[in-house]
């Protein structure tokens, strides 16, 4: 581990961004004999101040300034309807920037060295180069608990399809959605351009087999894509947190953001007294339900749903029922039991 | 006169000699030089079976990515399972890969796990029908790292094909056929002896203890460190040689290839280094892997265990 | 007095150079302890990590 911490010394004559020296950026005493020393007013993440890399970078660092990755703004935006007024302040005030926004991204983190999570870092990423992207080395540790680890296979489900053609976060995720696109989002669902299955596979309903032509046509507007195509279990928070007993790891229910397609859903890890311990209480908890809409990454062409129509008409398989609610769960959580009814027959 | 027929005879056998060289198929462990040399065969498909990120940054000449995870799934509660048949037949399409192929399945060997993976590919393509396969000796690492020999980074896109092999479902056992088998057929363990003791046990697997009637083959024996001796640096793992394994083998297994043998291990993936082995290497025709093996065996009470 | 002059000049000039090679040194600090694997290994403190929290 310690080698993330080594700098590839050829940089420093090839490299524009060492001109001005390592305390150009990081600050630090040239002076310190010992590391300690050394390193009195160190700045460890130099671009979190985003003006650093606006010097050269003035469109990039512009924009990125009102990016998600950066403000955080979703983590926010997501649990307010929760709070009354006095509480957001409260949650704002204590919460906020010192818990959620801490995981916020700087230039470096993804160009130079990966952030830490859970106190691990894998250091730089290409020994202080400033690399354009690795995806495994970014992208892949942030969101390492979940997604990442659903798109490769590793809990042990399938990987998806898209990993197995060799695609990586950013042949879907592209630029602008890292580095903003100079709008203020509140949060990932508003994106402008987000990643659309329909925007690479916009030939539904003219498929050569009669099967796929009909589950596509009859389907559309009714299931997401991941209803059908998402493969295997993916994590929910009770994976980890296991004060309960661990449940379904598959849920497909009423898609709460639009409140009428079907969908894949993962239970969100906020509960009652999720912010007790800061003093913090919401007295709107059951205004959102606990369970969002999840594309999950784990698509397969072929799913126990696309092979058979009575996984889910007849089995329902997966589909959120009374009984699988988290218990002390939000009230709104159910409204998103699916009333899945068999196929009619049709005279 | 004479001379005629010798000269005759001489042309006659000259022209035997292409013949044998179409009849030579690459050894079913082959080394990196042996697969240097083949790359300019039409039939030959490498497969790299390590993560995108792994084979992007580079991987040999010509490979066509074919990640590990996706042939070997977790279904219901067991892990390293079959891919389903249909995704199989996708997947091997996609690939450009029809029976009649030529196949060399190589990754890394840095860990336990990811030398197995290798052998669990195989017995995979062998199970969808692909007659040739052979598996890499030593590794990526011994490749690029020891022997510097050219690596690509781009992404190969193979001309996908409609997969149409038999499949070999004699190579794939399943609980209830291992329970007839019992006392009938030789039932071979290649977990560690302590493993197979009943001494200790993995956490996915519910009880310790083996297989009633079933000896012991351990897969970790035929891997060695390369470069050998006593030293520090270690490159990669390689196979033991063809001498060493047979040895290894006939012990346990007996010198009769025609035998029936069933190996399994915990979830089916460490069983396939003797399945390739035995099957593949030293000849034996009739060998079978239960892919359920101590995962599934143990969560059923009624299926007979040891000690 | 040439003679003074150019053995004082000749004094000063001897004086910079040492001294720009002191500068040279402090300029590359950061760079004696991060270009070397062995310094780096043995600097490093390995993270104490809290087993508590969950996975993110």
């Amino acid at each position: 581990m310690y080698k993330g911490y080594l700098v590839d010394q050829t940089l420093l004559d090839t490299d524009p961004h060492f001109a001005m020296g390592c305390e150009g950026c990081h600050k630090g005493n040239l002076e310190g004999a010992t590391r300690e020393e050394a390193h009195q007013g160190l700045v460890k993440r130099p671009s979190d101040n985003l003006q650093t890399c606006a010097t050269c970078h003035q469109k990039i660092t512009s924009t990125y300034e009102k990016a998600l990755h950066y403000t955080s703004a979703g983590q926010r935006h997501g649990v307010m309807k929760r709070f009354s007024e006095t509480e957001l302040k409260q949650f704002d005030e204590k919460i906020f920037e010192q818990s959620c926004r801490s995981c916020h991204a700087s230039c470096g983190s993804c160009h130079v060295k990966a952030a830490a999570v859970g106190g691990i870092s894998i250091g730089l990423i290409k020994g202080h180069k400033f690399i354009k992207k690795d995806e495994g080395k970014t992208c892949a540790f942030c969101h390492g608990g979940r997604v990442y680890p659903e798109y490769t296979g590793e809990y042990g489900g399938k990987p998806d399809v898209h990993y197995q053609k060799g695609m990586l976060c950013m042949d879907c995720h592209q630029k602008s959605d890292m580095h903003g696109d100079g709008n203020t989002y509140l949060s990932k669902q508003d994106v402008k351009d987000r990643p659309v299955c329909t925007n690479c596979h916009n030939k539904l309903g003219q498929e050569a087999r009669l099967t796929t032509r009909t589950a596509h046509t009859q389907h559309r507007d009714k299931v997401t894509c991941y209803g059908c195509h998402a493969s295997a279990e993916y994590r929910n928070c009770y994976n980890c947190h296991k004060e309960s007993e661990s449940k379904p790891g598959f849920i497909l229910g009423l898609n709460p953001r639009d409140g009428k397609t079907l969908t894949t859903l993962r239970v969100i890890p906020t509960v009652r007294d999720t912010f007790a311990a800061a003093g913090v209480t919401m007295s709107h908890f059951d205004a959102l339900p606990n369970y969002w809409n999840t594309p999950a990454h784990n698509i397969r062409k072929r799913t126990d749903r696309t092979r058979s129509c009575d996984a889910c008409h007849t089995d329902k398989a997966g589909f959120l029922t009374k009984e699988a609610l988290i218990e002390n769960g939000s009230k709104a959580n159910e409204r998103l039991i699916y009333p899945i009814n068999p196929i009619p027959i049709t005279e | 006169m004479k001379k005629r027929k010798l000269l005759i005879l001489f042309a006659m056998l000259l022209c035997l000699l292409p013949l044998s060289a179409m009849a030579s198929t690459l050894p079913p462990i082959i080394s990196t030089e042996e697969t240097a040399a083949a790359l300019s065969n039409q039939d030959l498909i490498i497969l790299d079976i390590r993560k995108i990120e792994e084979y992007k940054a580079g991987h040999i000449p010509g490979a066509i990515s074919m990640f590990y995870g996706n042939l070997a799934i977790k279904r219901g509660d067991s892990d390293n399972e079959l891919t389903p048949d249909d995704e199989l037949v996708d997947l091997l399409g996609s690939a450009g890969i029809k029976p009649e192929s030529t196949i060399i399945v190589y990754g890394k060997t840095d860990t336990p796990a990811d030398r197995v993976n290798i052998t669990r590919v195989a017995w995979t393509l062998k199970y969808a029908g692909v007659a040739k396969v052979s598996v890499m000796n030593g590794g990526f690492e011994k490749w690029s790292i020891r022997e510097k020999r050219a690596v690509s980074a781009d992404m190969a896109k193979p001309k996908a094909v409609s997969y149409k092999g038999k499949f070999n479902k004699a190579i794939f056992v399943n609980k209830d056929y291992v329970k007839n088998s019992l006392n009938k057929t030789l039932i071979v363990d290649v977990r560690e002896p302590d493993f197979f003791e009943g001494k200790q046990k993995l956490p996915m697997v519910a009880k310790m203890g083996r297989i009633a009637g079933a000896v012991n083959l351990p897969s970790i024996q035929v891997f060695e460190k390369y470069p050998p001796g006593d030293h520090m640096e270690t490159c990669c793992w390689t196979f033991k040689d063809t001498e060493t394994l047979k040895n290894m083998a006939t012990g346990v297994v007996g010198v009769e290839t025609n035998r029936e043998i069933i190996v399994y291990c915990d979830t089916g993936r460490v069983a396939s280094t003797w399945w390739f082995i035995l099957a593949e290497v030293l000849g034996y025709k009739n060998v079978k892997l239960y892919d359920g093996s101590m995962q599934e065996w143990t969560k059923d009470d009624s299926a007979p265990m040891l000690p | 007095m040439k003679t003074k002059i150019t053995v004082f000049l000749v004094l000063i000039l001897f004086l910079a150079s040492l001294s720009s090679s002191t500068v040279a040194v402090d300029k590359s600090n950061c760079m004696t302890c991060h270009t070397s694997d062995s310094a780096i290994k043995a600097l490093y403190k390995p993270p104490v990590i809290d087993t508590h929290a969950g996975e993110g």
